[in-house]
Formats: C-alpha cells, sequence, structure tokens
C-alpha cells in the first residue's frame, strides 16, 4: 500500500513551483512577439534625456503594475491547479474565481508527451501533455513537474490505459538500436538547409519591419537603401556581389540556427509496436508514435542533402484530438539504408525503383504554361513596362525558370501501385518519395476540369486522417479503375483504419 | 471455424462509380441559391456604393465603370455556375458507401467508404427552411473543414432518413470493427 510519501497519484497534488516561471515566460513571450514594437518605443522613449517626458513615467508605471499583476495571476493559478488520478480517471482541478474540472478517463487517453524548453531544463522540470478525443475537450497539460516524477506519471498513465497499452513499453522491447544524430550531422544538416526560403522570410520580415524603425525608433531604412543603391551605381558589380555576400550569411546563419534548434540531441529507438522520437535544443521533446497512427510516409532531400545522403523522413500521424487534428513529424536520416529499415513498419511492398512506374499526361506543363505561367508574364510585362521600360522583359526569364521547373517536375513525377498501397515519386531539385497505405484511405476524390472532360483525364486525390495525396493528369479510365478497386480494397477488408 | 475461401477477384466486375445514377438536388433548392446569389450581391453593391460615396479618391468614372462592370462578370458568372453546376450535382448511396459529385469548371466526385464515417450532421438555414430543404454534411477522420462532403439540396424528410441510414451503418460497422480488431495489420 503506497504511503503519502510516496508519489500517490490519488493524492490531490499540484505541479512544481517552477510552473509559476513557466506559465509567465510564456506570457511574456507571447506578449513580445506581438508587442514588441511598442516595447522598444517605450523603452526608448523612456531613456530620453528629456526629463519631462510623463508619457514615459506612465509607461514605466504600467509596465511595473502589469508584471506585479501577471506574477500575483499567475501564483494564484498555480495554486489551485491541482491534479489526479482516481477511479480510472486522470483529473485536473483548477481556477480561483471560474472553476473547472477536468475529467479524463485513462481508457480515452491516446498518448502522453513530455517537453522539456531550456527554462524547464534549468529547474529540472518538464511539461506533459495527454492526447485525448472528445469534440469538445483539447489536449490536457502539465507545465512543470519535477523530471523524475514526470516520467513516473507518464508510465503509470501508460501502463493503466488499455487504449495504448500496447504501446506502455517504454523500454525498448526490440533487438533494434535506433540511431543519434552527432555533431558533425547536426552541422551537416544545418549547412544543407534550405537557405532560400530563410532569405525569403528574412526579406520579407524585413521588409515588414521598416516602417515600424521609422516610427519608434526614427531610423530610416528606405533613405538608407536609397543612398546605398545612390552610391552602387557607380560601382555595380562589387555592390551586387556585397549584397548577395550578406543575405547568403544572413540566410545561413538562421535557417542553420533553426534547424539546430529542432534537431539537436535527436534520437530514435524503435519501441514495441512504434518509435520514441526525442530532439530538441531550446525545447526538447518526447514522442512516442505508434506504427499504426502513420497515415502517409514520405522522406525527401534537397539536391545538397541528396549529395551527402542525408533523407528527412515526413511522418503524417493522426493527433489525438477528436480525431480531427493532424501532426506531421520529422526525423532525420543520415543514409538510405536507415529510411529503408524504417519503411517496413508501415508498407510491405518494397519501395519502386525510381526509373519504374506510371508518369503523367503532358497536358500538366502545358496547361500551367498556357492557364498561368504566360499569362501571369504578360500582365507582369505590361504592369512593370511603365517603370522598368525594357527592362521588363526580364520577367521573361523568371517565367521560363518556372516553366523549366514545372516541366521537370511533370516528367519526373513517377507512381506505382499495388494491392497494399501507392508509392510515388517526385521532385525538381531535390527528390520525395511518398508512400500511402489503401487502408488509410478515408475519402476518394475524383477530379476533372474542363479541359480533362474534354481530353478523358483526370486527377485523383486520396484524402488520409493524416493529409491528402494527389496524382494529377491521369487517363480518365485509368482513373475510374484505380478509384474503384480503391474503394473496393476499403470496403472488403474488415481491417480498422487506426 | 470459419470456411477459407480464395476467390479470384474479376476487376472488370468491380463496382464502378462512373455507373452509379445519383439523385439530383431538388429544383427548389435553385431558387435558393438564386435568393443566396441576390443577397451576396446586393450586400457586395450596397458596400462598393459606400465606399465610392465616401471615399473621395476613387470617386471617378474609370473606378465606377470597373466596379459596374466587375458586378456584372460576378453575377453572370454566378449564374452559369449555379446553373450548369446544379444540372451535375447530386448523390448516391451503395451498400457500403456514399457518393456525391458537384462543381462545374472542376467536377468532383467524392466518394466515402461507410466504414470511414465518423459522424453525420444535419443543418438547414433560414432560406433553405423557407423551401423545405436541408443538408447533411459527412465527417471523417482528421481532415479539414474543406474536405468533409455536404448534400445539399434535399428535402427535410430526405435528409432526416439519411442521416438516420448513415448513422445505423456507421453503428454496424464500429461493431464488426470493434469484434475483429484483434486482427492486427501486417506489420
Amino acid at each position: 500500500m503506497e504511503t503519502p510519501n510516496q508519489h500517490s497519484w490519488q493524492l490531490l497534488q499540484r505541479q512544481s513551483p517552477a510552473a509559476i516561471f513557466v506559465m509567465l515566460l510564456r506570457a511574456a513571450i507571447s506578449l513580445i512577439r506581438v508587442f514588441w514594437p511598442v516595447f522598444v518605443g517605450i523603452f526608448f522613449k523612456v531613456n530620453k534625456s528629456d526629463d519631462t517626458n510623463s508619457f514615459g513615467l506612465y509607461a514605466q508605471w504600467s509596465v511595473i503594475i502589469f508584471s506585479f499583476l501577471a506574477i500575483v495571476y499567475a501564483a494564484i493559478e498555480y495554486f489551485y491547479y491541482r491534479f489526479q488520478v482516481i477511479n480510472n480517471q486522470f483529473i485536473i482541478k483548477s481556477g480561483w474565481l471560474n472553476k473547472k474540472n477536468i475529467s479524463i478517463p485513462l481508457d480515452n487517453i491516446q498518448g502522453v508527451h513530455l517537453q522539456q524548453s531550456i527554462w524547464q531544463r534549468l529547474f529540472n522540470v518538464t511539461g506533459l501533455k495527454i492526447d485525448s478525443p472528445g469534440t469538445n475537450q483539447n489536449e490536457v497539460s502539465l507545465d512543470a513537474i519535477a523530471t523524475a516524477k514526470a516520467v513516473e506519471l507518464r508510465q503509470f498513465l501508460l501502463s493503466s490505459t488499455s487504449t495504448i497499452q500496447n504501446e506502455s513499453h517504454i523500454v525498448s522491447a526490440t533487438n533494434d538500436k535506433g540511431w543519434s544524430l552527432s555533431i558533425i550531422d547536426l552541422l551537416k544538416l544545418s549547412i544543407t538547409a534550405n537557405h532560400l526560403q530563410a532569405f525569403f522570410l528574412i526579406f520579407a520580415f524585413g521588409i515588414n519591419i521598416m516602417d515600424d524603425l521609422k516610427r519608434i525608433l526614427n531610423i530610416d531604412g528606405w533613405g538608407a537603401i536609397e543612398s546605398v543603391s545612390e552610391k552602387a551605381k557607380s560601382n555595380t558589380l562589387l555592390a551586387i556581389s556585397i549584397l548577395i555576400g550578406l543575405v547568403a550569411i544572413i540566410s545561413v546563419f538562421v535557417s542553420g540556427a533553426l534547424t539546430i534548434n529542432k534537431f539537436y540531441n535527436f534520437t530514435i529507438l524503435p519501441v514495441e509496436k512504434g518509435w520514441r522520437i526525442a530532439h530538441g535544443l531550446l525545447k526538447y521533446q518526447q514522442r512516442l508514435i505508434p506504427y499504426r497512427k502513420i497515415q502517409i510516409l514520405s522522406w525527401h532531400a534537397n539536391w545538397l542533402r541528396r549529395k551527402i545522403g542525408f533523407w528527412i523522413v515526413d511522418i503524417k500521424i493522426i493527433g489525438g484530438n477528436s480525431l480531427r487534428r493532424k501532426e506531421q513529424l520529422h526525423i532525420t536520416t543520415t543514409n538510405i539504408e536507415q529510411v529503408l529499415t524504417l519503411v517496413p513498419q508501415y508498407q510491405q511492398s518494397p519501395v519502386a525503383d525510381t526509373s519504374s512506374g506510371f508518369l503523367i499526361n503532358d497536358a500538366y506543363y502545358k496547361r500551367k504554361l498556357y492557364i498561368i505561367i504566360l499569362p501571369i508574364t504578360i500582365i507582369a510585362i505590361a504592369a512593370s513596362a511603365y517603370w522598368l521600360h525594357w527592362h521588363s522583359a526580364w520577367i521573361t526569364l523568371f517565367t521560363s525558370i518556372i516553366y523549366i521547373h514545372v516541366f521537370i517536375y511533370a516528367k519526373t513525377l513517377r507512381w506505382n501501385i499495388n494491392a497494399e498501397g501507392l508509392q510515388l515519386y517526385e521532385g525538381v531539385w531535390g527528390r520525395k518519395f511518398t508512400l500511402l497505405k489503401w487502408q488509410k484511405v478515408q475519402q476518394v476524390i475524383f477530379v476533372q476540369s474542363l479541359y480533362q472532360q474534354k481530353n478523358n483525364l483526370a486527377s485523383l486525390k486520396f484524402k488520409t486522417a493524416g493529409g491528402n495525396v494527389s496524382i494529377p493528369y491521369i487517363a480518365e479510365a485509368h482513373a475510374q479503375q484505380i478509384a474503384n478497386e480503391v474503394m473496393y480494397l476499403i470496403e472488403a477488408k474488415e481491417i480498422n483504419w487506426q | 471455424m470459419e470456411v477459407f475461401t480464395n476467390i479470384e477477384i474479376n476487376l472488370a466486375e468491380l463496382p464502378k462509380f462512373e455507373q452509379v445514377s445519383f439523385n439530383k438536388q431538388e429544383v427548389k433548392y435553385l431558387v435558393v441559391k438564386r435568393i443566396t446569389m441576390l443577397i451576396t450581391i446586393t450586400v457586395f453593391v450596397i458596400i462598393s456604393a459606400l465606399a465610392y460615396i465616401f471615399i473621395k479618391k476613387i470617386h471617378n468614372n474609370a473606378t465606377l465603370y470597373a466596379m459596374i462592370g466587375t458586378i456584372i462578370l460576378i453575377t453572370l458568372f454566378w449564374l452559369i455556375a449555379d446553373t450548369i453546376g446544379f444540372k451535375y450535382a447530386g448523390y448516391s448511396l451503395r451498400e457500403k458507401d456514399i457518393l456525391y459529385r458537384s462543381g462545374w469548371i472542376i467536377r468532383k466526385t467524392r466518394m466515402v467508404p461507410l466504414n470511414r464515417i465518423q459522424h453525420v450532421s444535419m443543418q438547414s438555414g433560414p432560406i433553405e427552411r423557407k423551401y423545405g430543404l436541408a443538408s447533411i454534411t459527412v465527417y471523417t477522420a482528421g481532415g479539414d473543414d474543406s474536405d468533409d462532403f455536404s448534400v445539399k439540396g434535399i428535402t427535410t424528410e430526405t435528409a432526416i432518413q439519411l442521416k438516420e441510414w448513415i448513422r445505423s451503418q456507421i453503428s454496424n460497422s464500429t461493431l464488426e470493427n470493434s469484434i475483429t480488431d484483434g486482427d492486427t495489420e501486417p506489420a
């Protein structure tokens, strides 16, 4: 019999006091994200030498009072937030003025996940999230409980619920060792990240804050750019080189940092009927992924990562919330063999050779050209001719690149089907494989545009609980046959898709 | 003990969705769509007129003609889309699934096996209620709202019957799944 000194989950208990700090921090980060220009403005206005700035004084006191109230609120929330496991239910009681009582039958629990941000690590506490279905209930979470206690609680909950009892073996029950990423792997991953994407994001963000900078800090970003471009006219090549260099450095740094933050300490360990995946620097997460939850399995690599054999495996799973939420997880592999060890857990059929399979109809890229690319090019040239004169013709270079991209995509895309599922292979500079099991399909959608109707073509879309997979521009008869066969395979077998 | 069978499946004999006959939407539904269109266009015209009156910058003939032209084009396009789309739209029930097709420029035929339906709901707007019409929405797992399909333009009685029939099929399907749940999929 348990004594009150032991972790008796039947007793009503509170989180670690560190939860107060975690709650405050989360609220502060959310506020800063939204109101950072206001805070910066207040800060600079307050620090002006003009002592008669009463606005600054009011702002200072507002911040102090608001902070004090936030601390008091967080303390009250912490004091009234308690949990227990009793009568086969996980119960959370919270709220002071507005009392709330959440009861989750243990059998309804779909998953229990641990998360540890850098701040939680400082206090040796861990956040715990419980997934449960239900149309009105969101996932339940504890912000901060002692790490050892969190692991114990998770183990207790998993062993108590029959829904995921088969996945309750936290300790590896297989002979597979799994793998993890070394520091060298992490560096390679960060260097080969999609820097172009980061560049456009930074560029867009920079444009967005230009006006804020001028308003708050009196920094005229646009003026600075104009004066630099005036000077650069005399030495265009140098200016462009410097600009490209700056952009490259910033993009590489940002995307590299994001990649390291995401995949730091990455480990994957096969457990019985699933994988245990852990990763994260600022926010360390541990997830247990049952194989049966995987809806779509795919892996991809950009052109640089293909050279060094790095592939990212994307797992689309069904979330626990009312069977309505999709989630995507990423597993990093350092060679294709690691990818191929994961595939049999989802699909038994071997992965087809990339040179085999069906192609899509040429009408795909031709339609993109006539319906989208050409009209946009003409409109863009016409709209910009007034300012750019003959230089607007350069737009055709840009749109030609897009067309070549679409052409290569259409010629590369291949698909294979068998009784088990669909395999899709695609990509232009990078490559992507997608696997879909027919048993995971929720809905089949047969699509025909006006052009496709007249030319006996069609597209197929397969909807799963984790996302969609499409085959565009195939022969109408072939698409009908596939749709009929897939419907038969789903309906004839009595296998539960979950 | 169940007798083991392994009958060859003739793919040519599989049920074909393209040969299914679809039940059309009620003619009154076209009237409902026209009324909805009229209300929406009217609201749009009022907002445009107010914008034209109160925003001095756009107070010129070019803008006025552009606004009128846009409204006329949208109305025409909407009318044509509704009319042609109405002719094509329909639903069908089969023993193991439900089908719904819709669209004009882009035609879609959605097929949902009954054993994949999570739940079904019935709804009826004020204009639909006036004409005794309703629609039912079929929900499957994990999807966005755009992926759930609604069978629209049916009478309220038909909608109730459909909903109850689908619910009974879902219950039977759930019972069969729970009985056979001990079977595991490959891997």
